[in-house]
């Protein structure tokens, strides 16, 4: 090799990675706004109900001496993230450690949408998508709380990477761990199985795709190997019956949101921005689309229709399809606009501040009476439940208007806690909950010692926080504690704790 | 709260007596007619019912298949057992503790039910109360009867003679007497009825109150310094509920945890005689009258060791003993004055314990940890995936990995050979050793230790030794080889292996 010829290999090389670097770069300043938004006052709020339980169930595999008699491990979910979560707690239980977790995963998450981005429609599609995601206001505030809707993201986005690697170079090795990442997803949360449908639909739709039987077989066997530990647990802890109480009552329970709550409150929390990106992209580029956007689209709508459908809906449940929504608004920028770079940034540079501005202002945002669950923390919920922790005598019985505070009494105040609305009919209940038989005979036999009122149930059930006041004033409450909220510039008492004598 | 007390006695003009304990406000609830065993006979690290204990139908023909075994009640309650003390005294049966049926079927009677017990099932608070809390196994019932009066005056009914109120009432420590369902001039349930100037005096009925007025008093902050409780509907003398005394203890016992008498109190429940309830220790003879036989008595307090059971040798008599050490009482008579003051069920060195609310959840065993389950599981679909992960590098060793298992199995095949070509070497050492067993038996029927038998098997034993020394000559040989080819193909996989 001459001089020259090694010159010109050393510049084509330093020339190739030169956008690489330049990737990496952006990439970690993506991350860092991201984990800035994500850790902001991570602390500020203490848990909601469904972070209690998760927190809980975790404290109770680390074997914590208060809270295992008060948490059950075996619940509705499987318990990948817990028992992760678990290892968290075995030096001790803390609100705001356990809220790291889900942030590294969200992180977690933006990388590989990144990667995923890049192999589908390039390094600056990847690069967009990632940055849409680390401040997008719904994945942000879903991964500042422990639920497992942030973690079974992870695990979808590295399912569909899995995917599309396969899609690309053909190797049957890369379909095979898809099965293994969508195995994980189903042990974080078993409603990720839908995914497995939208990835079946994917390979049905798209016949171009090869997908031999034998390797879809080993694949759909690897995914059952891990899926089948989940059931395999319950078995051997003597529990099976947990699960399947929990499915019969999700299929048969009364809706807890009606049709259009999706469509209220999810669009302005992936944002408008990207919505209005990934249709216009759909419509602009429809003649020159590919697998990529069929996979995408069944990605998105395949859950969508499910959870539209399921009777039980949550703020949280849609966060899975966000990465996809953000792949596709990052191929409309990058492949809609190529001749004008500035015009792409300009959209771009909006999109980001669309999101990132929300998104801060949701996480600084001041407290509420209202409270949506999966949308953040229960203002003043773990303040009452120090001060019931302190004050109340150890075996103290409370009775609350609805299952959220009781969670949340159990898990700060360290107190057994029972909610009125839970219903006497096993038809009609989560099977977690215990129900209070005869609130009446309880109170007078001194089985339940303390009321607590809360105004987020009481929005939510008049009924219950009536009927909760009627046992104050019956069993002569005398009110202990309240914990108040600054809402606009007025104060107004949020929670109540009351005692009650027979 | 004594300070404040203080300050408002000599406002008042009125003596006021400081308490030798933190204890400032003693409660103790008599409850009626059941025997520690009863109660407490399978209670873990209490003195509880022996093993092979079986009452016999008559005590002078004890029968192995005349007896009655303790046998637990369940949900039953019983009837009244007839408790008098002739009846008491015949069950005691002069110290052999073996009269509890028999008493009962000289008069025609069953008297099985005297051997039923109950256990954590049917008394789930009583049992975590005592989880928590204080027990005394060795607490007896002052006498066969008239425990009542033991409980206020230190003797038994005889006279007007001084009570614990009127030693109370002299110093200025206040007190009540709480009655359940408290009825006027209720002498039945009220030994201080029986003294006319409780109920003659207006000053002194008038610490006579309901029960209710106790729940009131703790709201109010107007808690006595000594209380004194009856009850009535739960008293828990059969054939009355057991349920209901618990519920009322449980009232009681979570009003006052909830007040703010918690750290400056303690609360003694205890029962006034065993009810014909079999009880299998024999009550000490400290005097004429009694003891009687052991009853069951708890003790709550903030300052009360947590699951202790105390072994002190006491009767009611100590409840007396305690108030008068607490607030420099004089003694009421001798049983009182050598009482114990069950001091020793407190832990007055440790800083009071926060309130705790009694259930009646059992809770004695901790509940089984699933971790293990949940660990290995988990776990091990993380090591799925992982495996997944490691597949390809797995693959690319294959070609390297098969040479290896190629070059052992050709070593072990040379090794086999090896072995087969030593095999004649091995069918020698057999063929000697037959020899020589052949030649042992031919040498039997001569004296072994004589001169013919020595000869033959030291001979064939020589040649043995030979043919064996042949044999491992060979056989080192031939493991030598086997060595050096195993170690040419570890060689040969490393090699491979090598990236």
């Amino acid at each position: 090799m001459t001089a020259t010829a090694a010159v010109a290999t050393t510049t084509d090389q330093s020339s190739r990675k030169r956008p690489a670097r330049r990737s990496v770069r952006t990439l970690v300043v993506i991350l860092t706004a991201g984990a800035l938004l994500r850790l902001w006052a991570l602390g500020a709020v203490g848990f909601n109900s469904d972070e209690a339980v998760y927190a809980g169930q975790a404290a109770s595999i680390a074997g914590d001496d208060v809270l295992t008699p008060l948490f059950p491990v075996f619940r509705a979910h499987p318990l990948l993230f817990q028992t992760t979560l678990s290892l968290m707690f075995l030096g001790g239980v803390s609100d705001v450690a356990a809220r790291l977790l889900p942030v590294a995963f969200g992180l977690g998450t933006v990388v590989l949408t990144y990667l995923l981005g890049k192999r589908m429609y390039g390094r600056q599609a990847g690069l967009v998508a990632a940055a849409l995601l680390a401040v997008m206001p719904y994945h942000v505030v879903v991964t500042r709380q422990v639920l497992l809707d942030g973690p079974l993201t992870f695990f979808a986005v590295l399912t569909a990477y899995c995917v599309t690697r396969f899609c690309l170079d053909g190797e049957r090795r890369w379909l095979h761990f898809a099965g293994a990442a969508l195995g994980l997803a189903v042990l974080t949360k078993e409603i990720a199985v839908i995914l497995g449908v939208a990835i079946l639909v994917f390979f049905l739709l798209r016949r171009d795709i090869h997908v031999p039987w034998r390797t879809a077989a080993v694949s759909g066997a690897v995914a059952a190997a891990i899926m089948i530990m989940y059931p395999l647990s319950l078995q051997f802890a003597g529990r099976s019956g947990t699960g399947q109480n929990y499915l019969w009552w999700q299929l048969f329970r009364r809706p807890n949101h009606d049709l259009a709550f999706y469509v209220e409150t999810v669009p302005l929390a992936i944002g408008p921005a990207v919505l209005l990106l990934a249709a216009a992209g759909l419509w602009l580029l429809r003649r020159k689309g590919t697998w990529r956007e069929t996979f995408l689209l069944c990605w998105i709508l395949v859950p969508l229709s499910f959870f539209e459908l399921w009777p039980t809906k949550g703020y949280q449940y849609l966060v899975v399809i966000a990465p996809a929504l953000t792949l596709l608004a990052a191929r409309t920028v990058v492949h809609s606009f190529p001749v004008w770079p500035p015009v792409r940034a300009a959209v771009i540079v909006t999109s980001v501040l669309s999101l990132a501005v929300p998104s801060w202002l949701a996480i600084t945002a001041p407290p509420s009476a209202a409270f949506l669950a999966g949308s953040g923390g229960v203002p003043k919920g773990r303040e009452a439940g120090e001060w019931m922790r302190a004050n109340l005598p150890e075996g103290a019985a409370v009775m609350t208007i609805g299952p959220s505070m009781a969670n949340l009494v159990r898990f700060y105040g360290n107190r057994k806690s029972f909610a009125l609305s839970v219903s006497t009919n096993p038809l009609r209940r989560n099977p977690s909950y215990v129900p209070i038989d005869n609130p009446d005979r309880q109170l007078r036999q001194g089985e339940l010692n303390y009321v607590v009122w809360d105004a987020y149930s009481a929005t939510r059930t008049t009924f219950y926080s009536q009927q909760l006041m009627t046992y104050v004033h019956r069993y002569r409450g005398v009110l202990l504690h309240t914990e108040e909220l600054d809402v606009a510039g007025r104060t107004t008492p949020v929670i109540m704790v009351y005692e009650v004598r027979p | 709260m004594t300070r404040l007390l203080l300050v408002l006695g000599l406002l008042l003009g009125q003596p006021v007596v400081s308490p030798a304990t933190p204890i400032d406000h003693f409660v103790v609830l008599m409850q009626s007619n059941h025997s520690f065993d009863n109660y407490f006979g399978t209670y873990p690290g209490a003195d509880g019912i022996p093993a092979d204990v079986c009452m016999p139908h008559n005590s002078d023909a004890p029968s192995s298949d005349r007896c009655v075994k303790p046998f637990r009640l369940g949900a039953q309650s019983p009837s009244d057992l007839d408790h008098l003390p002739s009846t008491q005294r015949a069950q005691y049966n002069q110290g052999k503790m073996d009269g509890f049926v028999e008493a009962y079927r000289k008069r025609g009677r069953d008297g099985t039910n005297a051997m039923g017990y109950y256990d954590r099932a049917e008394l789930p608070f009583y049992w975590n109360f005592a989880d928590r809390f204080t027990l005394f196994d060795r607490f007896f019932s002052s006498a066969r009867g008239g425990n009542l009066f033991y409980w206020v005056t230190g003797q038994g009914p005889s006279g007007d003679v001084p009570t614990i109120f009127d030693r109370l009432q002299d110093k200025g420590v206040s007190w009540r007497f709480y009655v359940e369902n408290y009825a006027k001039g209720e002498k039945a349930r009220v030994p201080l009825l029986s003294f006319p100037r409780f109920s003659e005096n207006p000053e002194l009925a008038s610490h006579i109150v309901d029960l209710s007025e106790y729940y009131r008093d703790l709201s109010t902050g107007t808690l006595p310094s000594v209380a004194y409780v009856v009850s009535s509907g739960s008293s828990e003398n059969p054939p009355s509920r057991i349920q209901a005394g618990q519920e009322l203890v449980r009232s009681m016992t979570s009003s006052l945890a909830r007040s703010r008498y918690w750290s400056s109190s303690a609360f003694m429940v205890t029962w006034d005689g065993p009810g014909g309830f079999y009880d299998h220790v024999s009550p000490p003879q400290v005097d004429r009258d009694g003891y009687g036989f052991r009853v069951p008595a708890l003790l709550m307090s903030a300052y009360a060791r947590r699951g202790h059971v105390d072994h002190t040798e006491a009767d009611h008599t100590a409840v007396l003993r305690f108030i008068e050490d607490n607030w420099g009482l004089a003694p009421l008579g001798p049983r009182d004055a050598r009482s114990p003051n069950l001091f020793s069920a407190f832990d007055f060195s440790a800083p009071a314990r926060p309130p705790e609310l009694v259930g009646t959840l059992e809770s004695a065993a901790p509940a089984a940890s699933k971790s293990g389950v949940v660990y290995v599981s988990y776990g091990l679909a993380v090591v799925i995936a992982a495996g997944c992960l490691v597949a390809r590098r797995a693959r690319r060793l294959r070609p390297v990995v098969a040479h290896g298992i190629a070059g052992l199995v050709a070593a072990g095949r040379g090794a086999a050979q090896r072995v087969w070509r030593a095999k004649p070497n091995v069918a020698g050492m057999v063929a000697a050793g037959q020899g020589l067993g052949l030649r042992v038996r031919r040498a039997k029927p001569a004296d072994p230790s004589g001169p013919d038998g020595t000869t033959v098997l030291g001979v064939a034993s020589r040649r043995a030794t030979q043919q064996i020394r042949r044999a491992k000559s060979a056989a080192s040989h031939h493991l030598a080889a086997l060595i050096a080819s195993a170690r040419d193909t570890t060689q040969r996989i490393r090699r491979r292996w090598k990236p």
